[in-house]
């Protein structure tokens, strides 16, 4: 049995009648209108009022729910944001906003031509290159050595498996590679700014990999 | 000063590239879009993802924005829309019961301790969870953004990037399942006998 309605509350029936009688707008599907014959569909002009209402009167609710049970999640409560969350999402932008811009800055490098190097990884590509060189001139000055005259060694790219094998290789005895900073050994490991150095000997086998792209 | 911004001149220095712009956005919106994607999503934790990307989209695209549009718009439409890829993309539909049980978990968290009507509150928000499920990706979202966040049809067609026609279409349907599966599944809820007594439903 429902609660009697009070003179303020709306006519719940009447006010929803129009929310299932009323075709869908487009037309050719079951139910609607064909095209042509499509009207608009709007809410009565109280009907604002009416939701108003309905969330602050207990007495209409039951009248108003039996006339359209949808009505029940017109005034659904959502989840209690508090501050917390807010400072969380800032934090949270700020370090995908960060992420962004290295990635940004990565494809422009990969995509771009010739672009001046920040100073901080021109430093470090110049140390990886003056250690390099240090290492060749220091095994060119074994005495024993010397018999074997610096060859450069030119491979063609390796695959990213056959580089980890590199230190397995036993090269002829005394072969020497020589080190030049603008003709390195190995490129293209799928990373287009690395440039892979060797340097190896009959004692030693040095593989440097120097990426400009490394801000570490 | 930043507080005193309008969210169009927020945008204008958003597109000069400043950070602390993008920040005040960040401080007006978390609050209202989240309320909005969790209703939608049902899920505050992947709500909270998309308002991430939301604003992280915001961010890439600010020189996009078209200045016809308010810049609220805009942004909720962003938030829509990656809300309603995200429903689509969603594996598999055994999952609305995690969701739904995380939200009423949310809702008892909240309002620990409270009694009376709050009760019933997360009741029904279990409830919109569980038969929402049963509608498009856009049907709920148009559902939502029409009907519990009191959007007009004009604002929700631009949010989720519709006819105004489509909306009320959307919406039609959206009523018509959700009455019905009410009626099937709880039929209490139907005669409002529940809420007059104050009863809580366990």
């Amino acid at each position: 049995m429902s609660a009697p309605r009070l003179s303020g509350c709306p006519d719940w029936p009447a006010l929803v009648a129009h929310r299932y009688s009323s075709p869908p707008l487009f037309g050719g599907l079951p139910g609607g209108l064909p095209f042509g014959e499509m009207t608009e569909v709007t809410e009565p002009s109280e009907w604002d009022e009416a939701v108003a209402h309905l969330e602050s009167c207990p007495n209409c609710r039951g009248e108003a729910f039996a006339a359209d049970p949808s009505l029940l999640f017109v005034a659904m409560p959502g989840p209690r944001i508090d501050d917390a969350e807010v400072v969380a999402m800032k934090a949270a932008v700020k370090n995908l906003v960060a992420a962004s811009k290295v990635t940004q800055r990565e494809s422009a490098q990969r995509a771009g031509g010739a672009r001046r190097l920040p100073t901080r990884i021109n430093s470090a590509l110049r140390r990886g290159l003056a250690a390099a060189s240090l290492v060749a001139a220091s095994l060119l000055a074994v005495p024993r050595l010397v018999d074997a005259p610096p060859s450069l060694l030119t491979t063609p790219a390796p695959s990213a498996a056959s580089v980890t094998n590199l230190s397995a290789t036993t090269p002829a005895a005394y072969d020497l590679a020589y080190v030049s900073s603008s003709e390195p050994l190995f490129e293209d490991l799928g990373r287009s700014s690395a440039t892979i150095y060797q340097v190896e000997s009959e004692d030693l086998s040095v593989v440097m990999i120097v990426d400009s792209s490394l801000d570490v | 000063m930043w507080k005193e911004l309008t969210d169009r001149e927020l945008l204008e220095r958003l597109q000069q590239s400043n950070e602390r712009a993008l920040e005040e956005l960040v401080e007006r919106k978390t609050k209202p879009l989240l309320q909005a994607v969790v209703r939608i999503l049902n899920d505050i934790e992947e709500a909270r993802d998309i308002v991430q990307v939301t604003f992280l989209k915001v961010w890439e695209n600010r020189d996009k924005f078209d200045d016809r549009f308010s810049p609220n718009t805009w942004i909720y439409r962003i938030a829509t829309n990656l809300a309603i890829d995200h429903l689509r993309s969603r594996q598999s539909r055994e999952r609305s019961a995690e969701p739904a049980r995380r939200h009423f978990q949310l809702m008892a968290d909240n309002s620990a301790g409270s009694s009376g009507p709050r009760l019933g509150e997360r009741e029904v928000a279990r409830i919109f969870g569980e038969l929402a499920d049963e509608l498009t990706e856009k049907q709920r979202a148009v559902f939502v953004l029409r009907e519990v966040e009191g959007k007009t049809s004009e604002e929700v067609a631009e949010l989720v990037g519709v006819r105004e026609s489509t909306v009320r279409n959307h919406l039609f349907h959206a009523r018509k399942v959700l009455r019905s599966l009410l009626r099937l599944r709880y039929p209490e809820y139907c005669t409002g006998a529940r809420e007059r007594r104050g009863e809580e439903v366990s």
